[in-house]
């Protein structure tokens, strides 16, 4: 459900107001990004429809929330404009020329970096993460290596969802916190053949986990898994040593550079403790079988 | 002077390392790169003492590693490659 707000207008800040000149304000949320909060504000009532929709695993009850970082998501109102998307995140403009095809996916991308630049003790991985019975399995990968697709799967097959793009860990207690967002399926794709989803042909969809499976709460590591698609392969998961784990780690934590040698201890308590694996895949069930046995073995 | 002769470098203070079995990574706080190291070049850099001479280092690792018989020129190439990339000076 969604707030009408009109009395928020005087949020705007000066100059803006030319270029959105509709008063009225449409706020969803409060959401939340694996603790971090935020709540996003538009001026188009179908909009806040679509992400309060779209966002709905990330949703928070309001007493839960206390700062809470503010998206407007403005549209110009202008007919002619392809680009009339502007967002600012907490006042400050992040990007002014967003299409109507892409405004949400870039939502989606700006929470995500709110996450990765939020300052505590987790680490934030790149990578997604699944559970079975109790164990956390981090799919760590490079944008369109295949996580977000795997992961669908993985959840549509009957894994907890915890993330498909941010890993959460904590290294204290190694368990991995979920971060609900919606899964970025590409199509075509095979979660796209298998689930034919209802939607205008768009490169890439955005689904709520809780559509195709089960949502995980905070669950202990188990493991590591760098997956690699290779065609014709016939899904196999190799074993690798704790140092080639950690340096390979290190290319999926962004935070490093700014974490420097605290960042890096923090993540080699990680691999210290943690097992790490390569897994070659073509076949998406064979990638799950060999996972359920990775998890069912340990 | 032959490599053999000079002293040992010292590994900077601004890298990092953990050992993880018998191999280590290398983190250096300047540039942000990792590297990871095979057991042998694990030995070297644990061993790295500017009080050493490069021959007395591969003397060293070669009571380690005796059965490796081009470990002499790997460590010459390792010690080279530390200096190179500024892990150690």
């Amino acid at each position: 459900m969604t707030d009408s707000l009109p009395g928020v207008t005087d949020s705007l800040r000066e100059g803006k107001n030319v270029r959105f000149p509709n008063p009225q304000r449409f706020r969803t949320g409060p959401f939340a990004a694996a603790g971090v909060p935020f709540s996003v504000e538009t001026n188009r009532e179908k909009f806040a429809a679509q992400v309060e929709d779209q966002f709905r695993d990330l949703k928070v009850p309001p007493c839960d929330v206390a700062e809470v970082a503010m998206f407007e998501v403005l549209h110009d109102d202008h007919p002619s404009d392809e680009h009339p998307w502007g967002v600012w995140l907490n006042s400050e403009p992040r990007e002014s020329t967003v299409s109507d095809d892409y405004v949400l996916a870039y939502l989606l991308w700006e929470v995500t970096q709110l996450l990765f630049e939020h300052s505590d003790d987790r680490l934030h991985l790149h990578g997604a993460a699944v559970a079975l019975e109790g164990s956390a399995v981090v799919l760590a990968g490079h944008s369109h290596a295949g996580k977000s697709t795997l992961a669908g799967w993985l959840t549509y097959r009957g894994w907890g969802f915890l993330t498909d793009e941010v890993a959460v860990i904590d290294p204290a207690d190694l368990v991995v916190h979920p971060f609900w967002r919606p899964i970025g399926v590409r199509r075509p794709g095979p979660l796209d053949d298998e689930l034919h989803f209802e939607a205008p042909d768009e490169s890439e969809l955005l689904v709520p986990a809780s559509s195709i499976g089960c949502l995980a709460s905070a669950t202990p590591l188990k493991a590591i898994v760098f997956p690699e698609y290779a065609q014709g392969s016939n899904g196999s998961l190799q074993s690798i040593s704790p140092a080639a784990g950690l340096a390979e780690l290190t290319s999926h934590f962004p935070a490093l550079a700014a974490t420097g040698r605290e960042g890096f201890r923090r993540l080699a308590a990680v691999a210290r403790s943690t097992p790490t694996y390569k897994l070659t895949l073509d076949d998406l069930d064979d990638a799950e079988r060999q996972l359920r046995q990775l998890v069912v073995r340990q | 002077m032959t490599i053999d002769e000079e002293r040992c470098p010292a590994r900077d203070v601004a890298v990092e390392a953990v050992t993880l079995g018998n191999e280590t990574v290398l983190y250096d706080e300047r540039s942000g790169t990792t590297m990871l190291l095979n057991p042998s070049a694990s030995v070297v850099w644990l061993l790295l003492d500017p009080d050493l001479s490069v021959s007395q280092l591969i003397a060293d690792v070669s009571e380690i590693f005796p059965a490796v018989e081009t470990l002499a020129a790997e460590i010459r190439q390792t010690v080279t490659r530390f200096r190179s990339l500024g892990l150690a000076v």
